[in-house]
């Protein structure tokens, strides 16, 4: 008898039980275990971000919504102000939606290990957090849904953005032999464009227009909800960025020169959709805020995410012009930043009060 | 300024266009409604879904916050046949994604369009991962081998209840032609047979083992554990029976009487599953007459088909064990609909 580690506890294990689970568990093509397969632990950092996700559990209903709501009755809001809010708002209560869908319906599909099933269905279940703190926006805000919706209908530059990640995705609702190369390359690319393209840069448009406002004390509480939403988001491209990471190491036949520029062109089509919606919907300067600076910003995060994934940067030596918005999303500083408070989720009302200075 | 109608949300209320409202309420159906990628909650449909997500949400609970210190202390002092049997409850509930075929629930959540219903079943994935949080929390603390509770878990009468659920169930995926009278049985069946006739009742002999012992005061912890587990259980019990429900009044064409004697047929033997579950179990040793929890369990699943509108068989007068229904939210599980309904509903039909 040995035993298996799982963040604080320790569970006894038969030694050669807990091989033949090992060996039975791959990202793609492994054979489902049946009963407790979590211990022995083959991919430890998706327990550890699984274990980290839920102490950052949040509820919409925490966050006070007053002085947003006084805020939008008042004269000191521009209309331009509120537009963004709106926009934020109709084109996150899509993406959060396509982004569960997808977690749900193809990668937990797919994935065959235990601990990686949990963290997926965890991932899930943060875009079903961040639908509902959307639904608590505008009913806080006493806002037209529909409004929200239509400020959509027959943009072209969202619209683009949106069927850029939706018919990948369906395309992959289907079953496929993971045995097969091109169809390895496949979901592969499904986890690339849905962690780093789509969570990973082009959130960034509308999380950069959204935390400007809070920054100038605009919103306080819609900016609280989103930055909760981005310390989420932080941990989803960390995982998405692992699990690609690991089907490379585990199907490097997949990783030729070729598929790598794919994914780097599809990087650099994710960066043109965004900087085309950015540049048709976001009126920049009425946040304080110029559009090279904004588009300099998304190659700034875009070329990060390519490095992280071992791939080359589209640009290169690019510099963050936002060294504040940097603060607000870098995921070590958020995780420092909540550190010993974020268990305490049933009184995280007391996140509530942060200003500006911790950031 | 468009024509507008106003709606209330809780202590809210906001106005819609109509037009638009008017619209998007008419699309919305269980099945075959228009598939938003936007998510258009407003107007409510189905204001019990939205209560119900409300309702879960506020009773979120982490299974590591539950001490098992008394748990911890006892576990060792008692009787073998009281470890076996809590054992055996363990490697039974690892099987949970099996017995309950959690995967259909996936299936049937991919098929429903309205979003107020893809938001409530959205929390199962949540709820997957409770069931997981629970087994690290009691195999971690009371230091318990979870391969020797899966051998004890192998044993005949487990198997086959996987494979009843897995031959009754019908073939459904992301493609599936929802249309058709036969198609939409079929997602009525797989909800009535997963739901009602698998996790609510199946495994409830060893769960009634484990509240047994905890009102002895054995294992206290565990008990409180298993008492939140069946309050989400509860919960979809209640999802599953008014999403059941709604697709009746929908689609009426789906319920003839031959098809609810085809379901109320699949209670009946899930009933006999469950009673030879309890014959090969020392039910005894955890302080239960195994003559009464089989009537126990007949008078859980006529609650089960009667939630459902389906005729009750075995008609039992009261509860055999009164005191097993508070810990199984027995009393509770049917009114949750009703108590959450004041949620405004003002936005009926008839305004449209």
């Amino acid at each position: 008898m040995t035993s298996a580690t799982l963040d604080k506890y320790t569970i006894p294990v038969d030694a050669d039980k807990a091989e033949q689970i090992l060996a039975k568990k791959k990202v793609l093509g492994g054979q489902p275990t049946k009963g407790f397969g979590l211990a022995p632990l083959k991919y430890p950092w998706a327990y550890e971000i699984y274990s980290n996700m839920r102490a950052n559990h949040w509820e919409p209903e925490d966050i006070p919504m007053q002085k947003d709501v006084e805020q939008w009755r008042s004269d000191e809001i521009s209309d331009v102000e509120r537009w963004i809010i709106k926009m934020g708002i109709g084109y996150f209560s899509a993406a959060e939606g396509i982004v569960g869908d997808n977690m749900i319906h193809v990668i937990c599909e797919f994935v065959c290990a235990p601990e990686l099933e949990l963290v997926f269905r965890r991932h899930a279940h943060e875009e079903n957090i961040h639908a509902d703190s959307l639904v608590y926006m505008v009913s806080s805000l006493g806002l037209n849904p529909h409004e929200c919706e239509a400020i959509f209908e027959g943009v072209q530059t969202v619209q683009e953005k949106t069927d850029f990640v939706v018919a990948n995705s369906r395309s992959l609702r289907r079953d496929m032999d993971m045995s097969l190369t091109e169809n390895k390359q496949a979901l592969a690319r499904n986890i690339f464009i849905f962690g780093q393209c789509m969570e990973g840069t082009q959130f960034y448009g509308l999380f950069g227009m959204i935390l400007s406002l809070y920054r100038q004390n605009k919103f306080p509480g819609i900016g609280q909800m989103f930055r909760y939403t981005l310390r989420d988001e932080s941990n989803h491209i960390e995982l998405l960025r692992n699990l690609l990471s690991e089907i490379v190491a585990e199907n490097p036949e997949i990783w030729t020169d070729d598929f790598k520029e794919e994914l780097r062109q599809t990087m650099a089509e994710a960066i043109k959709l965004e900087k085309n919606f950015i540049r048709d919907c976001l009126p920049v300067a009425a946040v304080g805020l110029n559009i090279e600076d904004f588009h300099g910003y998304i190659d700034y995060i875009a070329d990060r995410r390519l490095i992280s994934c071992g791939l080359d940067p589209l640009v290169g030596n690019t510099k963050n012009p936002f060294p504040w918005l940097a603060e607000m999303i870098d995921i070590k500083k958020e995780q420092n930043f909540f550190e010993g408070r974020v268990t305490e989720y049933q009184k995280s009302t007391a996140l509530g009060n942060i200003d500006d200075d911790d950031l | 300024m468009a024509d507008t109608i106003t709606i209330t949300l809780g202590e809210r209320t906001f106005d819609l266009d109509r037009e638009k409202a008017e619209e998007a309420y008419a699309a919305k159906k269980v099945l075959n409604g228009r598939n938003s990628m936007f998510f258009n909650i407003l107007p409510l449909k189905y204001n019990w879904a939205y209560a119900l997500y409300k309702e879960m949400k506020n009773s979120h609970w982490e299974p590591a916050e539950v001490s098992v210190n008394t748990d911890i202390a006892q576990f060792s002092k008692l009787p073998e046949s009281c470890q076996q049997l809590y054992k055996t409850a363990l490697g039974a509930f690892a099987r949970s994604q099996e017995l309950f075929h959690s995967h259909g629930i996936y299936t049937v959540r991919d098929l429903v369009t309205a979003p107020e219903l893809k938001l409530v079943f959205g929390r199962f994935v949540h709820e997957e991962n409770t069931r997981s949080d629970v087994l690290v929390h009691l195999h971690g603390s009371l230091q318990i081998n979870p391969m020797e509770c899966a051998s004890l878990a192998s044993i005949p009468a487990f198997t086959a209840k996987e494979q009843f659920v897995a031959s009754k169930l019908s073939p459904l995926d992301h493609d599936t032609d929802t249309t058709t009278t036969a198609n939409k049985q079929a997602v009525a069946r797989n909800i009535f047979l997963i739901n009602q006739c698998m996790e609510g009742t199946q495994c409830f002999s060893l769960w009634a083992s484990l509240f047994s012992l905890a009102a002895q005061n054995k294992l206290p912890g565990t008990g409180k554990v298993f008492n939140k587990l069946i309050g989400d259980i509860t919960f979809r019990l209640s999802l599953f029976d008014q999403l059941l429900q709604e697709m009746v009044s929908e689609n009426p064409d789906i319920w003839t009487s031959e098809f609810k004697d085809e379901l109320t047929g699949y209670m009946v033997d899930a009933v006999r599953m469950e009673k030879e579950l309890i014959a090969a179990l020392p039910v005894t040793d955890a302080g239960l007459d195994p003559e009464a929890l089989g009537i126990y369990i007949e008078y859980l699943s006529d609650e089960r088909l009667a939630a459902c509108n389906l005729p009750r068989q075995y008609h039992h007068a009261s509860s055999p064990f009164p005191w097993l229904d508070v810990q199984l939210h027995l009393a509770s599980s049917h009114s949750a609909a009703v108590a959450s309904s004041t949620l405004d509903n003002s936005f009926h039909d008839d305004d449209l």
